[in-house]
């Protein structure tokens, strides 16, 4: 087989013997064959690495989201209204409805009018917040709330939030959340584990409400 | 045939004539294209994925660094830590709040303030290993492992604090600590004009702080460190009375509107002054004192607070370090400066020129009681000198202190017992004057309070030998309910002896008194001697507008006492008995009023009547209800008893404007609200 000019012929219009031999012939197949197999493979390989590049990419993103949304969370989070609330709904209790300023996280109770110079009377909605802050109710109903923001299942991934001292004693507690994501790994990557680390995510947040308690 | 060897015979094989083609050499080219793109796809492939895995990995170093910013705030919040959040120290000697074994009332400089009135959980992660290892170098080279509940097969993340500042909000004060980089302690560097914690308080809203750290995240493979992340964050440190929430005069720093009690019930000194060694708790061999908190007899106060500031040498806070089982603690509080007068006998700030240039006027006013005299109405026309002596009650009407005659019941419910006193609610007509030539008015914010230069407090009974007799007059009442009232018993116009002449001493020659209360033993406050004693009791109720009107309702709390204050700046030594400035006893009893002399001494002498079988009656218990900041507290004779409000009695004074001169004395500090963020990486 060639492209150039028609081979010279005998003197009876046949062919010269000058063309491939089996051998060649063979050989060139092989190798054919052989690097189309290269390819084909390492197509499929990479089309694997991609597939799961995209999951790790769509999972980061999740997770970025997600942990966007739970600071969000822990910013708006307050026990004006005397009990753990997603954010400030304007009230004779909850005056301010911009977090992150100092009169948006506690109860506001006056002193009454008609006694400007005594003390405040006892308020459950104060007692209840600072009874709170002694243990795991302050944050009670945020893990609620960061346990009820959406999930993705089809991205193996799981989220735990809890207290990050759970042991603490009364009065002891820091009040930091530990959010921890896993993911479970497909299965063909299970052995190149220690090539690659696993991709765990752990944040410990702080409510900013946690700083007015007593 | 090996395939090496084929290809070198195909590649060296001589071509027949005539074959020009070139299709072998063409799958070859083929072949290697097809090879080398597909190991280019898969190096670039493997290398984004490599990619990934670094960028993940400092992601992962920064998360750790995120996580320990809010683990190091965290526990610095912890009341237990709280005193860290101002105090000026490198931030490895942190280590002994956190030490084993170390007691953290023996560490003034690290023990938070409001550990006087309420016990912080020291057992906590945070006190025992957390901030030991935030602190301690020798630990793991001082790093805290995030993994530690559910380690993450093959990978660790930790983090390492590099370094504390602290600062007064407009930075120009600050203390720095730093970790040098190959570790072990850090070191602390301090700006010209230096950073104290006393800049952080209550007196305005600017005195803020601000503390700012900067934590290394860590990523470990194999023991290795892969990645690491530095983060920089500074949070607000802002003032906060005990066990409240963020409050402050008007408000300033928060919406907790409940007032603060940073007030020590019962405080004694080692003396203020250079000249006045001794100072502190004495009690008599044979005294039995009982110290018990008022409300709520069953229970004792934590502690005597001992202001040990100016220590040195072999002096000590008393000769007792315990009073009916209650510990004298050594505490390095201070107390606010006494209120100054100005020219017109009201509290201004010492920080102001005009203040410290000003003279109060001299003239003052004495309350001296004895004998019987108002059992009937004192009009203008009847009143005689002696009529004088018959006043027994201050109130507050009209906007003025005024001075009245409180009727007296002779039996019935109404009188006065044993463990009470006369509570017939009416005050004699036309008995009342007013004392506006020796008390000055003072509004802030609509909010008024009443300042009277006072020369002596004098409540005795000498002239009666009944106990109906005495029992008539011989209780001073101080009523508030209309306005605190503020007696100042200052140097400049107090009556520190008796001269020939005086009523007082007429009375004790013409009842034979002379001899056992000699002059020299006079008082400026003086509730002791003669047949029943005298009395002195601080009511309040209801606002009222009747001039007939007459409180006996008693005023127990701390922010109630605190409405009735003695202010006084005389200086006693306790030897010196001439010298006291107050002397209570012995049937003698104040009841609920708070005394402010940090440099006097209060002498107490027991009721004679428990040993007594017969005579005058007892008047009860206790001799001595009040808030005390002394300087000297004394117990003589027989069985006393001082009752002091509760630890957790807030302080009226506070909150009620920002010009108040009374502010509390004891607070913490919390962290809240980064003010900045930065980012920046550093080369492992």
């Amino acid at each position: 087989m060639s492209f150039l000019p028609r081979p010279p012929r005998t003197e009876l219009g046949l062919p010269a013997a000058n063309g491939f031999s089996l051998v060649e012939l063979v050989i060139a197949m092989a190798l054919l064959a052989g690097s189309l197999l290269i390819g084909v493979l390492s197509g499929q390989s990479n089309l694997l690495t991609m597939s799961r590049n995209l999951n790790m990419s769509s999972q980061e993103s999740f997770i970025e989201e997600d942990i966007a949304a739970i600071r969000r969370l822990a910013e708006t989070y307050t026990w004006c209204s005397g009990a753990g609330e997603k954010e400030a709904v304007i009230s004779a209790t909850c005056v301010s409805g911009d977090p992150l300023t100092q009169n948006y996280y506690f109860p506001n109770v006056p002193p009454p009018a008609t006694a400007p110079d005594d003390p405040p009377p006892p308020s459950v909605l104060i007692s209840n917040f600072t009874d709170a802050c002694q243990d795991s109710r302050l944050t009670a109903p945020l893990l609620i709330l960061i346990n009820a923001l959406p999930r993705d299942s089809a991205l193996n991934l799981v989220r735990t939030a809890a207290l990050a001292d759970a042991s603490a004693p009364a009065g002891g507690q820091t009040h930091l959340l530990r959010i921890r994501y896993s993911f479970t790994r497909p299965t063909e990557d299970a052995s190149r584990s220690a090539d690659f680390p696993p991709l765990d995510r752990e944040v410990l947040i702080l409510p900013a409400v946690a700083a007015w308690c007593p | 045939m090996k395939t090496s060897r084929l290809l070198i015979l195909l590649l060296a094989r001589t071509r027949a004539r005539g074959e020009r083609g070139f299709g072998l050499l063409l799958a070859l080219l083929v072949a290697l294209i097809t090879v080398s793109s597909a190991v280019t796809l898969v190096s670039r492939t493997q290398s984004g994925w490599l990619g990934v895995a670094e960028q993940s990995e400092s992601r992962l170093a920064r998360e750790a660094a995120e996580a320990g910013l809010s683990r190091v705030i965290g526990e610095l919040n912890l009341p237990v830590n709280r005193r860290l959040l101002v105090n000026p120290m490198p931030f490895t000697a942190w280590k002994t709040r956190a030490g084993n074994g170390i007691n953290l009332q023996d560490d003034p400089s690290l023990i938070n303030p409001c550990s006087r009135f309420a016990a912080f959980p020291e057992n906590h992660p945070s006190a025992r290993d957390g901030l030991r290892r935030l602190a301690d170098p020798s630990l793991s080279e001082a790093t805290i492992q995030l993994d530690a509940d559910t380690p993450t097969p093959g990978i660790q993340r930790r983090f390492l604090l590099r370094s504390v500042r602290l600062s007064d909000r407009n930075r120009s004060h600050w203390y720095r600590s730093t970790r040098p980089q190959a570790g072990g302690n850090a070191v602390g560097e301090q700006s010209a004009s230096n950073f104290t914690e006393s800049l952080i308080n209550f007196n305005n809203k600017n005195n803020v702080g601000a503390i700012e750290l900067v934590v290394q995240g860590q990523v470990l493979k194999g023991g290795r460190v892969v990645a690491t992340s530095n983060l920089s964050r500074e949070y607000l440190v802002v003032p906060k009375c005990c066990a409240r929430s963020f409050g402050g005069p008007d408000q300033m720093f928060g919406n907790d509107y409940r007032w603060c009690f940073g007030y020590p019930p019962l405080a004694v000194g080692l003396a203020n002054t250079s000249t006045n060694s001794k100072g502190g708790i004495y009690v008599y061999p044979g005294a039995m004192p009982e110290l018990r908190q008022r409300t709520n007899q069953a229970l004792r106060p934590s502690s005597i607070l001992c202001r040990v500031a100016a220590a040195s040498g072999s002096q000590s806070c008393g000769n007792a370090m315990t009073v009916d089982g209650v510990a004298v603690k050594t505490d390095s509080l201070s107390f606010p400066p006494l209120p100054r007068l100005d020219n017109n006998g009201l509290p201004c700030d010492p920080s102001e020129a005009a203040c410290m240039e000003s003279t109060p006027p001299s003239s003052a006013f004495s309350i001296e009681l004895f004998k019987h005299y108002n059992q009937d109405s004192v009009d203008d026309a009847s009143a005689t000198s002696e009529h004088s002596y018959s006043r027994d009650y201050l109130r507050v009407l009209n906007g003025e202190v005024q001075f009245c005659n409180k009727q007296y019941a002779e039996s019935g419910t109404k009188a006065a017992s044993m463990n009470d006193y006369d509570r017939t609610e009416t005050i004699l007509a036309k008995s009342c004057i007013s004392l506006n030539n020796y008390c000055a008015r003072q509004v802030i914010e609509g909010y008024a309070t009443y300042h009277c230069r006072i020369k002596n407090l004098y409540v005795n009974d000498f002239g009666a030998s009944t106990d109906s007799e005495v029992r008539q007059n011989n209780t001073l009442f101080i009523d508030t309910s209309n306005g605190p009232i503020y007696l100042y018993i200052y140097n400049q116009w107090a009556k520190k002896g008796l001269v020939s002449g005086d009523p007082v001493l007429q009375q004790m020659e013409s009842f034979g008194y002379a001899d056992d209360f000699p002059p020299s033993s006079f008082a400026p406050i003086y509730t002791v001697g003669g047949y029943n004693d005298g009395q002195i009791q601080h009511v309040r109720c209801a606002p009222y507008t009747s001039e007939a009107n007459a409180c006996v309702d008693a005023s127990q709390s701390m922010a109630s006492m605190s409405r009735a204050a003695i202010i006084s700046d005389l200086e006693n030594t306790p030897d010196d008995r001439a010298e006291y400035t107050a002397l209570i006893g012995d049937d003698g009893f104040v009841r609920d009023v708070f005394f402010w002399m940090p440099k006097a001494s209060l002498n107490l002498a027991g009721d004679p009547n428990i040993f007594d079988t017969g005579g005058d009656a007892p008047q009860g218990k206790p001799q001595l209800s009040a808030g005390l900041w002394l300087n000297v507290l004394r117990f003589t004779l027989r069985p006393t008893q001082v009752y002091v409000p509760s630890e957790n009695d807030e302080f009226f004074p506070y909150l009620r404007s920002p010009n108040d001169r009374l502010r509390a004395v004891i607070f913490d500090w919390v962290a809240r609200s980064s003010t900045t963020t930065s980012l920046f990486q550093l080369i492992p």
